[in-house]
């Protein structure tokens, strides 16, 4: 039983984003990195599983620049096995698309009967990476998963359960399939002081992007810096929120202004 | 990412992958399990047990103790950042960890037989059972071995009377570590160390104290009244009992540095927000520059404080001697940590020293660093000792 979970480094949620001057890209200094909280659901939900069959292996890959290896090591830390991870810092700002052939095309090299990721990377508010891999390697996909009810690893099933517009929806497909995970009822679990130890001696396998024929990917050279399908043209920190309006005095007094400005101001009733 | 530079000129001051992941861990850990609680905590005046509990499923509980016996076996700079960053949630849970883990556990695991290692730490080193450390009594504390607590020897056992005082986890540990006379005309030369669980016969804690920081953090007082063991349970050589505990100490000051760097910390961070919220006289309190020199001050008052304790964890982990440095950075930190604190309720003027804030809480926590594991002037005492010794004075 051998699961890949898919890890992408993203900037801390609370972090202070700012834009660099070629407002295309974000200023990297002074933010704190971390893993897509996303991606850490997938590992306890990997985690998990090979807690319940009692053997088994978890695989991280990551592909990214050379700071991703902090992310890769607290998934290490947390009790996954080894990490494969296609590192160049030229990967800063390849698009989903060109991440997804690289991830497709390594995958084809590891063992696996489940692939796990993150339902979205929080960086670019992305879910597409994951669904491009299971279409390139014709994987069946399920997405938005809260739990995984059952996985059967003789009889090649898994049974999850997916949220969407307020309904549950029990899916069920064939393995090897590839998951995209909510958290569900999950707490990712701290790293233990000796996972944390433990983790320094994992393997993790690096690839380097000169071994990767672009061509036989079908991607280019300039595929990389300016994006093969998609590209940021323009980026903008959101306009500040408008200071919040108090309405004083009695109650009575306060609702009437309230609904006033309801009406007159916001035109929302 | 800085990297880690060598040079042979230079010294490293950059924390290593792997203690950075340890630091960001215990980070998380904190800020989501530790910190929205620690006010309630102290408003209790309660141990919180349950995360406490938590503690141990991380490593925390174990870690100086052997991985052999259930332990993480922990460096003590890693111990150093660990404690740090548990202070700047909240310093009483890291008041409970210090005495279970570098008092408790760590006399037992430097001076313990194989026998008493493995029948003992296991189950400290996993938080099953919390550990405590008695050498105050009520009537001898910075001259600890003026001690009256007696340990006699009777066949192949011992039977001890006496009460200590001020003892961390004294109500809610099961496992201590208790010195005693054994030879009363040889004073610190005549003490022992032994192990006395909390079901023997005779041991009890007695009231528990109600203090003015530190509140969550459980301290008791202990009574010995014919407590009867067997020889087994005497840790190390017959009167080396209170040579080794000068060891501890010297670790054990290490930690309540550390602490105190965290907590310094803590009422450091609050006041960089309060600075961006609060305005008076039409402008940010970040703006006027009496408040950022104090900020700065602040901050090279915790930075230097910080180096002097990693500078005496990295003799520790180098094998060096760090007698002097150790009291030195602790010392240096816990007046630190109270200029520092004290520095943060007043950023805060009148909002610092109402209870909805965490400021006021630092600075009461911050005081018993000054206190524990050495007073000041006891760290002032050895430093000068030190000293007097190189100078050949
Ligand atoms: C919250 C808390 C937790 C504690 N936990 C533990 C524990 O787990 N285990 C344990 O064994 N103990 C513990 N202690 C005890 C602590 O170590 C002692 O309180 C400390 O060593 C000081 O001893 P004392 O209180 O008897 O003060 P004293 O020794 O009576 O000192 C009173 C004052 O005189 C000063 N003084 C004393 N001698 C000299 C001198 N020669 N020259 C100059 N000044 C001097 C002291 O610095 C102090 O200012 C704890 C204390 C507190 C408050």
């Amino acid at each position: 039983m051998k699961i890949v979970v898919l890890v992408r480094q993203t900037p801390d949620t609370e972090a202070k984003v700012k834009v660099n001057s070629d407002g295309k890209t974000i200023d990297p200094n002074g933010i704190t990195w971390i893993i897509n909280p996303y991606d850490e659901f997938a590992i306890e939900k990997a985690l998990k599983i090979k807690e319940q069959v009692g053997s088994g292996e978890v695989v991280l890959l990551a592909c990214g620049p050379t700071r991703s290896e902090e992310a890769i090591r607290q998934g290490l830390a947390m009790g996954a096995d080894r990490a494969v991870f296609i590192k160049d810092d030229k990967l800063e700002h390849i698009d989903p698309f060109v991440t997804s052939k690289f991830l497709a095309n390594e995958l084809q090299n590891i063992e696996h009967d489940l692939i796990l990721s993150g339902k979205k990377v929080i960086d670019i508010e992305s879910s597409q990476i994951p669904i491009f891999v299971a279409e390139t390697l014709k994987l069946p996909f399920v997405t938005f998963v809260m739990k995984i009810n059952e996985v059967d690893f003789g009889n090649k099933k898994i049974t999850v359960d997916r949220e969407s517009e307020g309904k549950h929806e029990i899916v069920e497909a064939k393995l090897p399939a590839l998951i995209t995970c909510d958290r569900g009822d999950d707490h990712p679990r701290y790293a233990s002081i000796t996972g944390i130890m433990k983790a320094k001696k994992k393997e993790i396998k690096e690839i380097s992007l000169d071994s990767i024929d672009l061509n036989s990917l079908g991607l280019s050279k300039e595929d990389l810096e300016k994006g093969a399908r998609t590209a940021i043209t323009n980026m903008e920190l959101p306009p500040a929120r408008k200071e919040a309006k108090i309405f004083e005095g009695e109650i009575p007094e306060k609702v009437a202004a309230l609904v006033k400005a309801l009406r007159e101001e916001a035109k929302v009733i | 990412m800085p990297t880690q530079t060598k040079t042979k000129e230079g010294m490293s001051f950059s924390l290593n992958e792997e203690q950075e992941l340890l630091k960001q861990t215990i980070r998380d850990f904190v800020e989501k399990e530790v910190k929205p609680h620690a006010a309630s905590w102290d408003e209790k005046e309660e141990a919180p047990l349950s995360t406490i509990k938590k503690l141990g499923e991380l490593g925390i509980l174990g870690m100086p103790i052997d991985p052999k016996y259930g332990g993480s076996g922990l460096d003590m700079l890693s111990i150093a950042l660990v404690m740090e960053e548990l202070a700047r949630g909240d310093g009483s849970l890291a008041l409970t960890v210090a005495a279970h883990n570098g008092l408790a556990c760590g006399h037992i695991s430097n001076f313990g037989s194989e026998g008493q290692k493995q029948k003992y730490l296991p189950e400290l080193a996993t938080g099953k059972k919390l550990g405590g450390w008695g050498l105050t009594e009520p009537g001898s504390g910075s001259d600890a071995a003026s001690m009256k607590t007696r340990a006699i020897k009777d066949g192949d056992h011992w039977v001890l009377n006496g009460t200590k005082m001020f003892i961390t986890n004294g109500s809610i540990g099961e496992t201590f570590v208790i010195l005693a006379v054994t030879e009363p005309e040889k004073r610190q030369k005549g003490i022992s160390a032994f192990i006395i669980e909390k079901e023997d016969k005779g041991f009890k804690a007695g009231k528990k104290l109600l203090k003015m920081g530190m509140r969550s953090s459980d301290t008791s007082e202990l009574i010995l009244e014919d407590v009867r063991i067997p020889d087994s349970r005497r840790i190390g050589e017959i009167n080396k009992g209170f040579i080794n505990t000068l060891m501890i100490l010297d670790k054990g000051r290490i930690s309540i540095g550390a602490l105190a760097i965290g907590l310094a910390q803590a009422s450091f961070e609050e006041s960089m927000k309060y600075v961006n919220q609060r305005e008076t006289f039409g402008k940010l309190l970040k703006e006027h520059d009496v408040i950022r020199f104090t900020l700065a001050d602040m901050a090279v008052d915790i930075d230097a404080a910080r180096l002097l304790i990693y500078r005496a964890a990295t003799y520790a982990c180098e094998g060096k001697s760090f007698t002097l440095e150790a009291s030195m950075a602790k010392l240096f930190s816990s007046e630190m940590a109270m200029r520092v604190c004290n520095k943060g309720i007043q950023i805060h003027g009148g909002y610092g020293y109402i209870r909805e804030f965490p400021v006021e809480r630092y600075l009461r926590d911050a005081k018993l660093c000054d206190i524990g594991e050495g007073t000041s002037e006891i760290q002032r005492l050895v430093i000068s000792r030190e000293l007097f010794k190189k100078y050949g004075v």
